[in-house]
């Protein structure tokens, strides 16, 4: 059998071959997007840029504003007659309908033309499971700290979340078990710090556990930036919210981390070139200038006083103003992959 | 797997930084072990008027003032605003604690040193409000520790039916420096 050639294969044939190739995982985006980067401008070889995948269909719009307004009702409700409730009936109108959504999302999904809908009804049971675990706990008489409730509520809700994505393989699965990993480990993390006696009391634990969970998040995006599938789509928010946590915890921390910070910050600026992503420049230039004005306050005013600080800090902000954008222009904004 | 190596180390790190925390916290209680005793008296409320105890020489004493506010009834005659102030002995080997008589608390030579004769000092449980409180709060004002260093022993100073022995109207009186920890 004679194999397929560029030279016989027309285009339904290539494109064809593109798509199974990236559905095995064998192609990327952006190994794809390289190729038209690299010809050479021969007649035919139109670099365009690909259509953008974050525009919202009207369907979908009006779907999401249905679930929300779903969820605002039954809140409503339930709030209004909380107390008329019989313990059954407040499990009923949390757990139940956290359970009866997901089952009817269930049904939806199967089909095709219903799987925004699906992914909406997904959506407002997620968000329910941990309101229904909460008040189920409430009802039996759970006698437990604050601590162990949130624990076994936030481990429930993980696990489904995470036996949710096994089966469907949505983002929005990855979302929440992201959301209710995190909460997990932070309650987890909390509980143990109860139990320490205050061996951290001298020790801003809060800042290292936040960035531990921000450097998971930047990871999670990283992998999911280059898996060049579906997947993309929650790379950037995952880069944010790391980078803030990261960033954000870096700030807060004193002593060694005033000087530690500055190769943090640039790290993350020298990342955004080599990521192609402009959330790590404008985040890296926001905290810098952040960072510039903590470090004015609290070393110079006494010194310059205060006139001069706020002098120098203006001009370094501009400086720093300047240098993201230097940088994004020469380096990133030409070459960045789409993300969310 | 290459490809997915950066996922595996992000979920990898958070479960690590628990490991770290947890061996933290737990492994170096391992290594406490107070070996002093402390007296304590509960009920002393300082502006009360009636019993106090107070060490003099490393010796416990009660003193007391008298309330001159009286009132009769019934041809009985009964001081007012006078609150009932009792002794404690907490024994770190069998981390229990039992009231003890006056007479039997003289019997007992006290260091009043805030740090017991073995490094340990009695400390106050970590009044825990997390994150601005975003995951709730634990103000445990119950929990005590023998603390030394990074070590430190949680011991339980609540009596059978619920209520605490060592509140705001406690005092901490002195180590157990003679008669062992097992004093009787």
């Amino acid at each position: 059998m004679e194999a397929l050639t560029v030279n016989n294969m027309n285009k339904d044939q290539i494109l064809g071959a593109i798509a199974e190739m990236s559905r095995r995982g064998e192609l990327s985006q952006s190994e794809v997007m390289q190729a038209f980067a690299g010809s050479t401008g021969q007649p035919g070889a139109i670099i365009e840029k690909p259509k953008s995948t974050s525009h919202l269909t009207i369907s979908q719009v009006l779907s999401t504003i249905g679930g929300l307004v779903i969820c605002i009702g039954i809140i409503v409700l339930i709030f209004q007659h909380w107390d008329n409730l019989t313990s059954f009936l407040r499990i009923f109108v949390t757990l139940g309908v956290a359970i009866a959504a997901y089952i009817v999302a269930v049904l939806f999904d199967r089909y095709p033309s219903f799987k925004i809908t699906s992914l909406v009804i997904f959506a407002v049971s997620m968000v329910l499971v941990p309101v229904g675990l909460m008040v189920t706990m409430n009802e039996l008489n759970f006698t437990g700290d604050s601590y162990i409730l949130q624990i076994i509520v936030a481990l429930i809700s993980f696990l489904v979340a995470i036996c949710s994505f096994a089966l469907y393989r949505s983002n929005l699965f990855i979302a929440f078990s992201v959301l209710f990993g995190t909460w997990l480990y932070y309650v987890v993390i909390l509980k143990l710090l109860v139990a320490s006696g205050g061996i951290f009391s001298g020790f801003n634990i809060y800042a290292y556990i936040t960035m531990v969970a921000g450097l998971a998040y930047v990871l999670m995006g990283y992998t999911f930036d280059k898996s060049g599938t579906e997947r993309i789509e929650l790379s950037g928010w995952l880069y944010k919210f790391g980078l803030v946590a990261i960033l954000g915890s870096g700030l807060a921390l004193g002593g060694i981390w005033d000087i530690l910070y500055v190769g943090l910050v640039f790290g993350v600026i020298m990342l955004s070139v080599y990521l192609k992503s402009r959330t790590f420049l404008w985040l890296g230039g926001v905290f810098l200038m952040f960072y510039i004005i903590k470090i004015t306050g609290k070393y110079f005013t006494t010194g310059l006083g205060w006139p001069f600080a706020l002098v120098l800090a203006g001009m370094l902000l501009i400086a720093v103003g300047y240098f993201t954008s230097y940088i994004g222009k020469k380096y990133i904004t030409k070459n960045e992959p789409l993300r969310s | 797997m290459k490809k997915n190596l950066p996922l595996i180390i992000g979920l990898a790190i958070p479960v690590l930084m628990i490991i770290v925390v947890v061996i933290a916290v737990y492994v170096p209680n391992m290594f406490a072990h107070p070996t002093y005793g402390f007296v304590f008296s509960v009920g002393d409320y300082p502006y009360n008027y009636g019993k106090h105890y107070s060490v003099v020489n490393g010796v416990i004493v009660e003193t007391n003032t008298p309330n001159p506010i009286v009132k009769t009834q019934n041809g009985v005659t009964y001081p007012e605003n006078t609150t009932p102030v009792n002794l404690f002995v907490y024994d770190p080997i069998t981390d229990n604690v039992r009231q003890i008589t006056l007479a039997d608390a003289q019997k007992l030579k006290v260091d009043i040193s805030p740090k017991s004769p073995d490094g340990y000092v009695l400390d106050r449980g970590n009044n825990n409000v997390g994150i601005f409180e975003i995951f709730g709060s634990n103000r445990d004002y119950n929990a005590w520790y023998l603390r030394k260093g990074v070590v430190s022993k949680r011991i339980y100073l609540t009596a059978l039916d619920n209520s605490y022995y060592y509140n705001n109207y406690s005092q901490f009186l002195g180590w157990i420096i003679n008669g062992g920890v097992n004093s009787k």
